[in-house]
């Protein structure tokens, strides 16, 4: 509970500031850069912290009030935290703390019963879901032209440029790993609705994505500060299979059904292994770069979910179930602030 | 011969040779007896000297405060003083602890003077690199690493690696322009929870090979941990707008390095603390208790 206790202190600071600064009438605009700087400070901690404290699902709205106010006129100041996109991080709190809730969801459910779980609270959350999956996807992520030179040669405005890109498509990537309902298509004239084996192919091919972007930063840029929460949540989505397959045709259906069968690649063994093994290299450089052991928790995360996923995989080739990584962080006790 | 008559200065400064070696564009190696270059070029070194700079950077002149003020201070913070000391007690080795119990009240009644009294001494920055060097005083190894019994080098090394280092490492980019650099430097001096967040940061990194002085970096964390519940409990007190005196946005800063800190075990670098923290307030529940009722209400 300390955790939530600082949470909380920094949210009364952050409001009494909030107050302070709207009130003055000479003095720093809502939107000069210290201000800029602060909310995004506080984006970032609730977009960690979201992962780690269970809290009710508008506990972040007030950041939206001030995010809100800025004007599009102005280049954008990067932030020391969360590059030029301030706004995907209280989306990416949004979605932390969803998916504590959907586990206190799960959890009632197993105690009371299926019928439950399909009720009122899993439907609310379903809506909230999708709040914020139409927000995310509607985000345009700055061009690089728009973004106040950051002065450090080691990482120009484009590493933040692509970050944005990175943290926008991990909050969908974790979105749809939570609610996979959300890959439905709501229009009447395309009726498309993945099965489950189609729906872990999708998450496969976002999850390379998000790593063949974050390869494209050179590996002596800065934001290495901001990639372990990214590599995290692509890591641990590439569940396919490790084991080789029978068949000796890397495309299987492709004659019959090209695009089901190319789609499937994303989860052959060897493409597998080779995702895998960049996650475990770019951790690896991180853990360097920082010096401390704590970075290896992001690993053993990781290869946790690796594990239980392949050993799913080995007891049941028909199961499509995903392991969650969250899962994995608090039952091996990666968490150990809340003890 | 003249030219050899201008000084060589220290390498930090970085800029300064011989106008012979300016002129050859050698640089001044600093070697003892001589340098080098100097050497080479068969001349007679004047050795070199490191000038000596005054710096207000962080002296405060609070002078304003009254004797009211200062006694609800006091008031405020005795309840962690006293915590703070069974803390340091509860994590100090045990034969330090045995053999700190003999003049324990002595001790025990000059550190809350100094720390109670962080906000109302005129030198406030003097108080603080004074207690914090408490922190370090019983540690027999620093005493044999510190030529002086100078409270300051201490902190010092710790604020510059952080912007050296940690600051740095924190960020997705780092320049002049880096808000964690450059606000966190005006912000410091007047803000002693900020200090003592960045200075635990810094700690807990430069010493993470040696987990059984963590117990320092748990010391600072405690310091502004302590600061800013009182901090917190003036500013929500206070109708409108927050008291002159406190910056609300390092007050904010602080209090966001220490929540990331212990959030942040797995999704950032820093946070070894989390664990040490709660490995001691579980050997200390009353204290746990105590800390956990204080920020409640703030």
């Amino acid at each position: 509970m300390l955790d939530l206790v600082h949470l909380k202190g920094a949210r009364t600071l952050f409001q009494k500031w909030m107050f302070n600064a709207h009130r003055q009438s000479v003095g720093p605009s809502l939107y000069d850069p210290k201000s800029s700087f602060l909310l995004g400070v506080m984006a970032y901690w609730e977009a960690l912290a979201s992962f780690h404290v269970d809290q009710n699902l508008e506990a972040v709205d007030y950041l939206w009030d001030m995010c809100n106010r800025g004007t599009n006129s102005e280049a954008c100041c990067p932030n020391p935290l969360t590059g030029v996109s301030t706004s995907l991080f209280i989306s990416m709190a949004q979605v932390g703390t969803l998916s504590r809730q959907l586990r206190l969801v799960d959890r009632l459910c197993s105690l009371t019963g299926p019928d439950k779980y399909k009720g009122e609270m899993y439907l609310s959350l379903l809506d909230k879901a999708k709040e914020i999956e139409k927000c995310v996807r509607a985000y345009a992520v700055l061009p690089v032209d728009e973004i106040s030179a950051t002065g450090d040669d080691l990482t120009p405005s484009s590493h933040l440029h692509t970050m944005g890109v990175v943290y926008q498509l991990s909050i969908l990537l974790e979105l749809y790993r939570l609610f996979p309902e959300l890959l439905r298509s709501s229009d009447d004239q395309i009726n498309y609705s993945p099965n489950p084996s189609e729906t872990k192919h999708f998450l496969d091919t976002l999850a390379t994505n998000i790593l063949t972007l974050l390869i494209s930063i050179p590996p002596s840029s800065r934001t290495k500060a901001i990639q372990v929460l990214p590599l995290i949540i692509a890591g641990s989505a590439l569940q396919g299979q490790t084991q080789p397959s029978s068949s000796t045709s890397l495309l299987p259906s492709c004659i019959r059904d090209p695009i089901r069968g190319i789609m499937l690649l994303s989860s052959n063994s060897i493409i597998t292994k080779y995702w895998r093994r960049v996650v475990m290299d770019k951790i690896t450089s991180l853990r360097d770069y920082v010096g401390l052991d704590s970075v290896d928790h992001a690993r053993r995360i990781v290869e946790g979910v690796w594990m239980r996923a392949d050993s799913m995989s080995s007891r049941s080739a028909g199961a499509c179930s995903m392991v969650s990584w969250l899962d994995v962080m608090r039952e091996d006790k990666l968490q150990t602030f809340f003890g | 011969m003249s030219d050899i008559r201008l000084t060589h200065r220290g390498h930090r400064a970085s800029t300064a040779y011989n106008l012979t070696l300016v002129k050859q564009r050698i640089k001044c190696d600093e070697k003892a007896h001589g340098c080098s270059p100097c050497e080479k070029k068969g001349l007679q070194c004047p050795g070199y000297r490191k000038d000596v700079k005054w710096s207000d950077k962080y002296e405060l002149l609070r002078g304003s405060a009254t004797s009211q003020e200062q006694s609800l201070h006091r008031d405020d913070l005795t309840w962690f003083v006293e915590g703070a000391l069974q803390l340091r007690a509860a994590i100090a080795p045990s034969h330090t602890a045995s053999v700190k119990t003999a003049d324990a009240p002595l001790e025990s009644t000059d550190t809350a003077t100094s720390t109670a009294d962080c906000w109302n001494t005129t030198h406030a920055w003097d108080t603080l690199c004074s207690s914090s060097a408490e922190l370090y005083h019983e540690d027999q190894l620093y005493q044999n690493q510190l030529p002086y019994s100078c409270p300051e080098p201490f902190t010092d090394k710790l604020l510059r690696y952080y912007f050296s280092q940690v600051c740095g490492i924190l960020s997705a980019f780092d320049s002049s322009q880096n808000p964690l650099r450059s606000l966190l430097e005006e912000l410091i001096p007047s803000c002693p929870a900020l200090l003592h967040s960045v200075l635990s940061m810094s700690f807990a990194h430069l010493h993470r090979r040696e987990r059984d002085r963590m117990r320092y970096s748990l010391e600072h964390r405690t310091q502004a941990i302590s600061q800013l519940a009182s901090n917190i409990t003036e500013v929500t007190s206070a109708e409108g707008s927050a008291p002159a005196n406190l910056d609300t946005a390092a007050l904010l800063l602080s209090s966001i390095l220490l929540g990331m800190a212990s959030v942040s075990c797995t999704l950032i670098p820093f946070g070894n603390w989390s664990s040490l923290s709660l490995l001691i307030l579980h050997r200390k529940p009353d204290m746990a208790r105590c800390i956990h009722a204080r920020f409640s209400a703030s």
